[in-house]
């Protein structure tokens, strides 16, 4: 109420000032039929430009709000042109000066809006007030009217561009005193957080020193435990909670090595027994070598002997060939000694002719011979008495031709046997010197033969050479693998002792009860089946595992 | 035995010829000479069993194939075959046979007539025949193997 006091005490002020009294208020009234009806044109010339203007367009999102606007200048122009200065149009001006800086209409538009509008109504004005013709009969009106009125409406229009700017930069200036009011609220506010929080922070850190130490303490005595390679260890302590996280990250951390340190130790007893049977496949591996190298040098000597026996067949089939060589030549001196054999055969063929000639003459002769006897006797016959001792000598004669006859036939009949059996013998010494040359070309064959089987007989002794290198070859190699074989056993045992070392470090960790029984399990049968057949070079090692093994026992006892 | 039987002054000498394996007596008497074969000059129109004729030194000789004169077949000659020369009735003809054997003597009991059986030829041509041993000599009568003169 005071303020709508002080209000309507400012207005009158004003009003005073620019000196609009009731004279200037009845100038606006008799002005107010040309007002109200050109006001809406002036109005809608405005908006117009408005609607031109990009700047001034954004400030209406539609014809309608335009429209509502009209109105309520409509409304407010009302006041103004009944020369009515009163609460109700202080309200109107100052909700209009409000609207404005709530909407961010600077004053240059509103301003150029009056100025739109005063110049359209100052030309109706005029247009209508300048005095016309006065035969027309109306009553006259002066310029000083014209001028009261319009000084009057301008007198108004400025008074209200003056309140309702002023309404503006009063809205402005109670904007600005807003914002700092409520700035130095939040520097106050801010203020007293900063101080509270201070105060709880001192106080959290005594809290968390007192926290930190106890934690320290029982991580400490963990942290000894685990040195101590008790892998049990862990923080059972009610820790604050912002150790929790710690804590159980802690636990973890030691669970997860205590996992791996009995993964470790069942691994150590695999490796045990894998060593182990890698040594004993070793050792296998070694007396199988040393087998192979064995039966190799049997292969070798059994070889050894073959490629003599095959030099021997070689040399044979040389010592055939030679032979064969001899039988050719030999077969072929008996074809000449046949065919000279032939030739002596047909010589004694023709003496044989020859002296059948002989005999022929000699038959001849006594025929001859026994003729002259006979006439002989005949004469001796005819001679009667007187040629009695000469008939005697002819038949003495005749006997003898006879004989001679006889022997001469019996000769003959000799000759031609002998000539007979001289062709017998041409013939079967021809089927000889045949039966030869077929002895010949079965010797030029076997001969053949005989050289392919000493071709192959080298070539089995090449082959066999081959066979010798390649077999020295599998000697050499199999040694080197014996070799090898004895490094890889030496080695076995060396890992059987690292390994065994190995187990010993492993298990001198303490770990809980339920993992490790049955890695204890494994271990224990590990340690009972190396027992029996230890290997060679792990022997001295040997006790030190089994006290190993029985420490180990003990100390899981105390689990 | 020959001369034995000669002394009686009763035997008589024959000559033994061969002829187709059977042996033929000829009289030594009648004998001129005995010679080899020598190949004749035939005759022509000469009868079958006159071979033809040779030069018996400067003398002309007649031969007669005995065999075929006494109907068997024609003789082959060889230089084996000998040639008999007679003197039957002044005539000196030539006797182709196939051999001569021996001289024998012959005494007249030993001879026997030729049978009655043969052909009055057979008995012209064989005066008697001679058994010995286990053969047969048949004696041949010459004047009616060498036929007679045509005066």
């Amino acid at each position: 109420m005071k303020n709508d006091a002080q209000q309507q005490q400012n207005i009158q002020d004003r009003l005073a000032f620019i000196e609009l009294d009731d004279d200037a208020c009845a100038s606006i009234r008799s002005i107010k039929a040309i007002l109200d009806r050109e006001l809406p044109v002036a109005l809608d010339l405005f908006y117009k430009t408005i609607q031109k203007t990009p700047e001034t367009r954004k400030f209406f999102n539609s014809q309608k709000h335009m429209d509502s606007a009209k109105g309520s200048q409509v409304d407010h122009w009302k006041s103004i042109s009944a020369g009515n200065f009163d609460q109700r149009y202080v309200a109107n001006v100052r909700k209009v000066g409000q609207t404005h800086a709530r909407i961010g209409l600077e004053p240059r538009w509103y301003i150029g809006g009056y100025a739109i509008v005063v110049e359209h109504l100052i030309n109706s004005i005029v247009t209508e007030m300048w005095p016309k013709n006065s035969m027309l009969g109306r009553p006259k009106i002066g310029p000083g009217q014209v001028s009261a009125s319009l000084s009057a409406l301008i007198k108004a229009m400025m008074l209200d561009m003056d309140l309702s700017i002023s309404m503006y930069v009063e809205a402005a200036e109670e904007a600005r005193r807003k914002l700092e009011r409520e700035a130095a609220q939040e520097a106050e506010r801010v203020r007293a957080e900063e101080a509270k929080r201070e105060a709880l922070r001192q106080s959290e850190e005594e809290a968390a020193n007192r926290e930190r130490t106890a934690v320290l303490t029982a991580m400490g005595a963990a942290i000894a435990r685990v040195a101590n390679k008790d892998l049990t260890s862990r923080i059972n302590e009610d820790l604050p909670p912002a150790y929790r996280e710690l804590q159980t990250e802690f636990n973890a951390a030691i669970e997860q090595v205590e996992t791996a340190m009995q993964q470790v130790v069942a691994g150590t007893g695999g490796m045990v027994s894998g060593t182990q049977e890698i040594s004993s496949a070793a050792d296998d591996l070694s007396r199988r070598t040393e087998q192979q190298a064995a039966s190799l040098e049997e292969t070798a000597a059994s070889l050894e002997e073959i490629t003599t026996t095959v030099k021997k067949t070689a040399q044979e089939s040389a010592h055939a060939r030679d032979t064969v060589s001899s039988a050719k030549s030999a077969a072929e001196t008996s074809r000449d000694v046949v065919r000279q054999a032939v030739d002596a055969m047909a010589e004694i063929e023709n003496s044989s002719k020859e002296i059948a000639k002989i005999i022929g003459v000699i038959d001849e002769i006594a025929f001859q011979t026994n003729l002259l006897a006979l006439n002989a006797g005949v004469e001796a016959a005819r001679a009667g008495d007187a040629g009695r001792g000469f008939a005697v000598v002819a038949s003495e004669v005749r006997a003898l031709a006879q004989r001679s006859a006889e022997a001469a036939k019996q000769i003959k009949t000799l000759i031609s046997r002998s000539s007979e059996q001289v062709e017998h013998g041409v013939h079967f010494v021809s089927d000889s010197g045949r039966t030869l040359e077929q002895i010949i070309s079965h010797v030029m064959s076997i001969n053949e033969m005989i050289l392919s089987i000493a071709h192959a007989a080298e070539e089995q002794a090449t082959g066999l050479a081959q066979v010798n290198v390649a077999i020295a070859e599998l000697d050499q190699t199999t040694q080197q693998n014996a070799a090898m074989v004895e490094e890889t056993t030496a080695a076995c045992h060396t890992l059987g002792q690292q390994t065994d070392e190995l187990q010993r470090i492993v298990n001198s960790f303490a770990l809980t009860q339920h993992g490790t029984s049955a890695l204890r399990h494994t271990a224990d049968h590990m340690s009972r089946k190396i027992a029996p057949k230890p290997l060679r070079a792990s022997k001295p090692a040997q006790p030190k595992l089994k006290a190993a093994s029985g420490g180990e026992k003990a100390d899981w006892e105390e689990f | 035995m020959q001369l034995a039987e000669r002394a009686n002054g009763s035997s008589a000498e024959v000559l033994a010829i061969k002829l187709r394996d059977q042996t033929f007596g000829i009289d030594v008497m009648s004998v001129r000479e005995i010679r080899g074969w020598t190949s004749p000059t035939p005759l022509p129109h000469a009868p079958n069993f006159v071979s033809g004729i040779i030069n018996l030194r400067g003398v002309v000789l007649p031969i007669i194939d005995l065999a075929a004169r006494l109907g068997f077949p024609s003789t082959e000659p060889t230089l084996r075959h000998a040639i008999v020369v007679v003197e039957v009735l002044d005539q000196v003809v030539g006797i182709l046979v196939d051999g001569v054997s021996d001289i024998l003597s012959i005494s007249p009991s030993d001879t026997q007539a030729t049978p009655e059986v043969a052909s009055a030829s057979s008995k012209a041509f064989i005066r008697a025949v001679v058994p010995s041993d286990s053969s047969m000599i048949e004696l041949l009568a010459l004047d009616a193997v060498v036929p007679a003169h045509s005066s």
